[in-house]
């Protein structure tokens, strides 16, 4: 029995997709001390509404296992407009470096811009 | 300290993770899934496999993973074929019955696929009108009428329907049936099998076109497998209301089949003396010994009876007489004309005129070939008979042919040289299908005479013979075939099967080759590429070849052209030829490089930017003027060896978006996990995703580009690529 060939094309529009991207493992420029770490913002664009905790999740101190402690479970809303998203988390980190990765499960997402609001403090590492 | 925010205001830098990710850009990425930045400043959901503008693009046919697909442009769409079934037998013959009134007329020349019957399929000339939705047909190469064998159905493709029209030729080859499926943007579903390429299964189908016709070959040189040639014609046979008119699409064998038929004899027509039995011709001291043994179908041709009939034997001499099928009246003391079988070549009727020329009283020979598209030249048939002209006397030569004649054919010449010499064939006539005949390159063509009502029997078919005047040479021409075509007289064949091919610098290149030796045995040549003479691109003679890495243990996998650059892909290694000199000898390999071959041919893409590649070291891009391997940025790799080399496979493939600027590289066209890399040409970034990902046995054909259609807006420039489940 002959397969059935089916012609597509690239779209290059963005379609619904299990989604997500890592930033680098900042260690905002200062390895040897701790920081602490109060907040992420960012713009974004989404096509469907998402709880923060699902959205955002991160690894310290150079580690590859991302989770989403400490991070809120409050809805952010789907838009089409850059939308402000402001997550703090319920506990202040203290880490020599953090690796974002932000996530989306399906629909549509953008984000312009992403910030970390940190501080840092007068204690090196151990 | 006080608070401070770490900004990232890009993202650009796209994918890096060969870099530890606490040593990547601010602006890279140390993972990424199905998202990509293709916009400064941002960073996006991937886009996906979507259904291409149009309707109808599920072709249920096999395919190989990265093969079968190709699409090209034409001025010509396929018209409007009539859906045809044959419901009825005609005593004996086919009956062609459409749905609505054909609306055709007798000798119209249709073309016909897509029936399970393969007798039933190819170009036909309309036999007889049965009524306004019933016809039968005649089968143009052979001229036999269409014999009933079962009911079916298919296509039938009028001349009259095909209209001027650029458009883009989707193509789909069935690697198990060999059967070549064409669509356009507006032509609806799939066009059943248009034509079919060999029944040996497994076909890897590669592809070069030029001037909109189309070849294509089977890569995995499968036994009954033939290189096709496709293209549109507007051509004409015999100026004579009763010659062919061919306007439509036809696909022919890509080699260039040299006459099969064609004798010499003196003044023919002017015999007048037949037997007394009717059945045998002859003309004392005219007929020479032809060796007619019954089955070549030459024709004898009486203007004055309007017959014609197949010749069945030829006695011995001295007088050679001719048999035919059973005549119609009395031949006895009428002309009658040697005519050649039909479509297989010419004959010449030649003998001394009266004026004063310069030949020589030495017996010559005569061979002809026939001119196709293109003004390829097929190699030469050696014509049986021969002639002494007179000393100092010029000669008369008169031309005879017998319709149909293949569509591609646009013409033919004779030669001469001394008998049984060695001597340069030189040209004697020259021969156009349409405008008659001359006797040199620079004369003016004498018409096509129509030699009159005939009617056949058996294998003579009716209405089908012609004849040009008289041209009278008067000295012995001296431009040989060699001249003329740049092939050796003596060539064995001038085809050739082959894995790769391209076209570039008004030449075909192909490589990777199979051609058959002295003895007929096809025998491969991996490490060879050859080429055609300029614009004869179906022209591959013995010695127009390149033997690159002889014996490294590699072979030829693709080939392609950028900036008067022939890249030449082995699986390790990459040749690049630089071919900017119109001679062969101002060739030259410019670099070579070590592991940057490909393993597949669709690993290989062509852009307007340049060409891009794929393979275990990287992802590689020619502008012009020299390689980048993308997944290096400023010397610094970008993608991490093993998460490249895992990802890369024997049967990568490569695409390019035009629009958006993207090379799309799916490492696997026979995988399920569809994971693809994306780099963006205006970011310079790699992005990942999976959304080519399908069941198990999910495969894809390789890539191409449909380009903007030029009439119609709602058929933008798309990458397509066939997806299918084995």
């Amino acid at each position: 029995m002959a397969d059935l060939v089916t012609l597509k094309k690239w779209d290059g529009d963005s379609a619904s997709a299990a989604q997500y991207f890592t930033t680098r493992d900042e260690d905002f420029g200062d390895p040897s001390r701790i920081k602490r770490i109060y907040a992420v913002y960012f713009s974004y664009k989404a096509s469907a509404n998402i709880n923060m905790n699902a959205l955002l999740t991160y690894a310290l101190d150079g580690g590859t296992s991302f989770v989403n402690t400490y991070i809120p479970t409050t809805q952010l809303g789907l838009s089409t407009i850059w939308a402000k998203g402001i997550i703090e988390f319920s506990t202040i980190l203290s880490a020599q470096s953090i690796r974002l990765k932000f996530s989306h499960p399906s629909g549509t997402f953008e984000v312009n811009e992403d910030s970390i609001e940190f501080r840092g403090i007068h204690r090196r590492i151990a | 300290m006080p608070k401070q925010f770490k900004k990232y205001l890009r993202f650009d830098g796209g994918l890096n993770t060969n870099a530890d990710p606490r040593d990547i850009g601010e602006h890279e990425l140390s993972d990424i899934k199905n998202m990509m930045v293709d916009h400064v400043g941002k960073i996006r959901t991937i886009g996906q496999l979507g259904d291409p503008a149009g309707s109808d693009w599920d072709a249920s046919i096999n395919a190989e993973p990265g093969y079968g697909l190709f699409v090209f442009g034409s001025d010509y769409d396929l018209g409007s074929p009539k859906t045809v079934s044959i419901v009825s037998d005609q005593g004996g013959n086919a009956g062609y019955q459409t749905s609505a009134a054909h609306g055709y007329s007798a000798d119209d020349l249709v073309y016909h696929y897509g029936f399970s019957n393969s007798s039933y399929n190819g170009a036909k000339k309309v036999h007889g009108i049965l009524s306004p939705t019933v016809y039968t047909a005649d089968d143009l190469s052979s001229g036999d009428n269409d014999s009933y064998i079962s009911n079916d159905s298919g296509n039938s493709l009028p001349e009259s329907s095909i209209s001027l029209y650029p458009t883009q030729v989707l193509v789909l080859v069935d690697s198990s049936t060999g059967d070549v499926y064409l669509k356009l943007n507006d032509s609806g579903s799939w066009a059943n099998e248009f034509f079919n390429i060999g029944s040996s299964s497994g076909i890897k189908a590669v592809f070069y076109v030029i001037d909109g016709a189309l070849r294509v070959s089977d890569a995995n040189f499968g036994t009954n497998n033939e290189v096709k040639w496709l293209g549109y014609f507007i051509r004409r046979h015999f100026t004579s209301a009763k010659g062919d008119n061919f306007n439509g699409w036809f696909p022919f064998n890509a080699e260039l089949d040299a006459p099969t038929a064609g004798l010499v004899a003196l003044n023919v027509a002017s015999i007048a003396d037949a037997d007394a039995t009717n059945v045998q011709l002859k003309d004392d001291g005219v007929l020479q010994d032809w060796s007619i043994a019954g089955t070549e179908n030459y024709v004898a041709v009486s203007e004055t009876d309007g017959q014609a009939r197949d010749i069945t034997a030829q006695g011995a001499g001295p007088d050679y007489e001719l048999t035919t099928d059973a005549l119609t009246g009395t031949w006895a003391s009428d002309s009658y004309s040697l005519c050649p079988p039909t479509g297989e070549g010419f004959n010449i009727a030649i003998n001394s005129s009266a004026s004063t020329g310069t030949w020589a009283a030495d017996e010559i020979e005569f061979a002809s070939s026939f001119v196709y598209d293109g003004d390829q030249e097929s190699l030469l048939f050696t014509m049986m008979g021969s002639f002494t002209p007179t000393v100092d006397k010029a000669v008369n030569i008169r031309i005879l042919g017998t319709k149909s004649y293949s569509a591609r054919i646009k013409g033919g010449r004779i030669y001469y040289r001394l008998k049984d010499s060695t001597d340069e064939w030189k040209l004697l006539v020259d021969i156009d299908m349409a405008q008659g005949v001359r006797g040199s390159l620079e004369d003016s063509y004498l018409g096509w005479e129509y030699l009159g009502d005939t009617a056949g029997s058996g294998d003579a078919p009716n209405n089908a013979y012609f004849d040009g005047d008289f041209i009278t040479t008067y000295d012995p021409p001296v431009l040989s075939y060699e001249a003329l075509t740049g092939v050796k007289q003596d060539e064995l064949t001038i085809a050739a099967k082959f894995k790769a091919a391209t076209v570039l610098n008004r030449r075909a290149w192909i490589a990777n080759i199979a051609k058959d030796d002295v003895d007929g045995t096809e025998t491969y040549f991996g490490d060879r590429i050859m080429f055609s003479p300029v614009n004869q691109f179906d022209v591959f003679p013995a010695s127009f070849y390149l033997a690159l890495g002889l014996n490294d243990g590699d072979e030829f996998i693709a080939l392609e052209g950028y900036a008067d650059r022939l890249f030449a892909f082995k699986r390790k290694r990459l040749f690049v030829v630089n071919v900017a000199q119109g001679s062969s000898q101002g060739w030259f390999v410019e670099s070579q490089h070590e592991h940057l071959g490909v393993e597949h041919p669709a690993a290989v893409f062509k852009t307007d930017l340049g060409l891009i590649w794929a393979n275990d070291a990287g992802c590689f891009f020619f502008n012009g003027s020299q390689i980048t391997n993308l997944i290096e940025k400023q010397g610094q790799r970008m993608i991490s060896y093993s998460d490249w080399s895992g990802f890369i496979t024997k049967n990568t493939v490569v695409g390019f978006e035009p629009l958006r600027r993207q090379i799309i590289v799916l490492g696997d066209a026979d995988g399920a996990t569809g994971t693809v890399y994306i780099f963006d040409m205006a970011t310079l970034s790699w992005a990942k995703g999976d959304k080519f990902s399908q069941a198990a046995d999910g495969e894809y054909t390789n890539f191409a580009i449909r380009a903007r259609d030029a009439y119609d807006s709602s058929y933008p420039t798309e990458l397509l690529i066939g997806k299918y489940t084995s």
